[in-house]
């Protein structure tokens, strides 16, 4: 039995730019869209275990297919905001917070309700997007976990990938 | 204002500055890091050494932020002013090192930017085995010498030269344009490509070749090439069949295939529309539009389509033949190489490959194509 996972309206349960949450949210869409029609069923991999999600969209019209052409942007940001949905059913994690990096932009993670003042005790988010079968998204997992841990050292992180095409999120500590 | 204020107005300029640089408008997007920028330092200056992490994590993306918005010197004054700090943990201090010698590459490369021509294409290897700053050198060597290739192919075209099937670049082409390795931070493991000025330069018929526009016609390619999954896009910007044949294959020959990296990311600083990532689904797509070109066997004289698996072993263009080592020890010959070209080729000797052919009423293999094989 699928329950639904909710990628659109993450604000204000997530506390980070709403406008950018949408537009994670459209970005979604466009890859999800791309290889599936709604209501679609992924199936989420963590600690062992698979929890199966149904998800939900609004058609896209051509005007928000062409807004994010870029198919590699269009997988990072879409697979951001349903790694975020995916990480608040599975482990009760919100994105507290945006940082930027020399190349993009790092999310924190806290218990909901954390305030979003304090990275104290925050974890990492490393997120990847894929158009590949499963055995690539699983092998983009490892990758992802071994980067992460190459980058942050002793850092509390977790690394998600999001097959599109696949219909696999993949949530693991790195 | 809070530190939570400054920090979620900084959040809103750099979103704005992300949804500006997809839409191309670079110079929007940089207006608006800065004013992100400005508005994570205040955040910055709010928080005292009694959150180590959060006054890391704030520094470093204080510091990203003036770095995309090109403001080097508060970006540079800014790293070195919380380097100083004791509390910054290690995370942060490694982050903040690695943006320090991007500011120094970026200072060196405006220093060196009389010797070179405009546009440079930059390189990053990333995934499996490659560490940051670090990677197998067959993995580079092969890839550079790919890119080298292609970059040589491209200045050709563009000089409307007949395909050269054997042998380097002609004298006139290879003394006019000499592409360098320009090195970069680490990040995963990159550098950049850029054409070395040459007094020989004057020799080159400019009417048919602008210099300057080397290293966006090499991204015109590369771009086309790897992201066309019809063929129709690269049709139109390569014209010539056995040019467009080649360069497929070259960048068939730079995605992944071992797992020893996972994408090669081609992008250009003067060009922030372009990026180009070669990875897993790069190969599926070229496959599809290399084999709707091929030759196809005449059936109607008994002809049949073949597949070898195994090592290249030897291979001679001039006499027509290359001989494959199949899993069972067999040494198979496939003649008629007329549609190989020695820098698509060559990389391949002495490793797992897969021939394609047209096996005759008679047994004989004629060569279509070859291709590294996955593992």
């Amino acid at each position: 039995m699928s329950r639904p996972l909710r990628f659109e309206n993450l604000h204000p349960r997530h506390p980070i730019d709403p406008h950018q949450l949408q537009g994670y949210a459209n970005a979604a869409k466009v890859c999800l869209e791309k290889h599936h029609a709604p209501p679609v069923t992924f199936e989420a991999v963590s600690k062992g275990e698979t929890v199966a999600y149904e998800l939900q969209w609004q058609p896209i019209d051509d005007m928000l297919r062409r807004s994010y052409n870029n198919a590699d942007d269009a997988k990072r940001d879409g697979a951001y905001v349903i790694a975020f949905a995916a990480v608040e059913d599975l482990e009760g994690l919100v994105s507290i917070g945006r940082a930027e990096t020399k190349t993009g932009a790092d999310y924190y993670l806290a218990p909901a309700g954390t305030s979003p003042e304090d990275f104290e005790n925050a974890v990492r988010l490393e997120v990847s997007g894929t158009d590949g079968n499963p055995s690539q998204a699983k092998t983009r997992l490892r990758q992802k976990q071994q980067q992460t841990r190459d980058g942050t050292g002793e850092e509390p992180a977790i690394a998600a990938v999001v097959g599109f095409r696949s219909k696999l999120i993949l949530v693991e500590r790195a | 204002m809070d530190w939570l204020a400054h920090h979620q107005q900084s959040e809103a300029h750099a979103s704005r500055a992300h949804e500006h640089l997809r839409q191309g408008r670079t110079q929007d997007a940089e207006d608006a890091f800065r004013l992100a920028a400005e508005a994570e330092e205040a955040a910055l200056a709010l928080l005292d050494e009694s959150k180590p992490r959060t006054l890391g994590i704030t520094a470093v993306s204080a510091v990203s932020l003036w770095f995309k918005g090109k403001d080097f010197v508060r970006a540079s004054r800014l790293a070195h002013r919380y380097l100083a700090m004791p509390a910054i943990n290690d995370a942060a201090r490694a982050q903040l090192d690695d943006l320090l010698l991007t500011l120094y590459n970026e200072r060196d490369k405006q220093r060196m930017s009389g010797q070179f021509l405009p546009g440079s294409v930059t390189v990053a290897v990333r995934g499996g085995e490659v560490l940051r700053g670090a990677a197998p050198l067959d993995l580079i060597v092969e890839k550079v010498k790919t890119l080298q290739s292609m970059f040589y192919r491209v200045v050709e075209m563009a000089a409307n030269k007949p395909l050269r099937k054997r042998g380097g670049p002609t004298k006139d082409v290879a003394d006019s344009f000499e592409p360098w390795l320009v090195q970069e931070a680490p990040g995963s493991f990159q550098f950049s490509v850029a054409v070395k000025v040459n007094g020989q330069m004057d020799l080159f018929d400019k009417e048919r070749l602008e210099a300057a526009d080397i290293a966006k016609k090499f991204l015109d390619v590369v771009t086309t090439v790897a992201s066309d999954s019809t063929g129709e896009a690269t049709k139109e910007l390569i014209p010539d069949p056995e040019y467009r044949a080649t360069f497929r294959k070259l960048v068939r020959n730079l995605t992944p295939t071992s797992g020893s990296f996972e994408a090669l990311v081609i992008t250009s600083k003067e060009r922030d529309d372009v990026a180009v990532a070669i990875d897993e689904t790069t190969r599926p797509r070229l496959a599809g539009v290399l084999k709707a070109e091929q030759p196809k066997p005449d059936e109607a004289s008994g002809e049949v389509p073949a597949e070898l698996v195994g090592v290249l072993r030897a291979l001679d263009l001039d006499k027509d033949w290359l001989k494959v080592e199949t899993q069972d020890g067999a040494q198979v010959e496939v003649n008629k190489l007329s549609q190989a070209v020695d820098d698509v080729i060559g990389p391949m000797v002495n490793k797992r490959v897969v021939v394609r052919a047209i096996k005759t009423k008679k047994g004989d293999l004629r060569f279509t194509d070859i291709e590294l094989a996955e593992d």
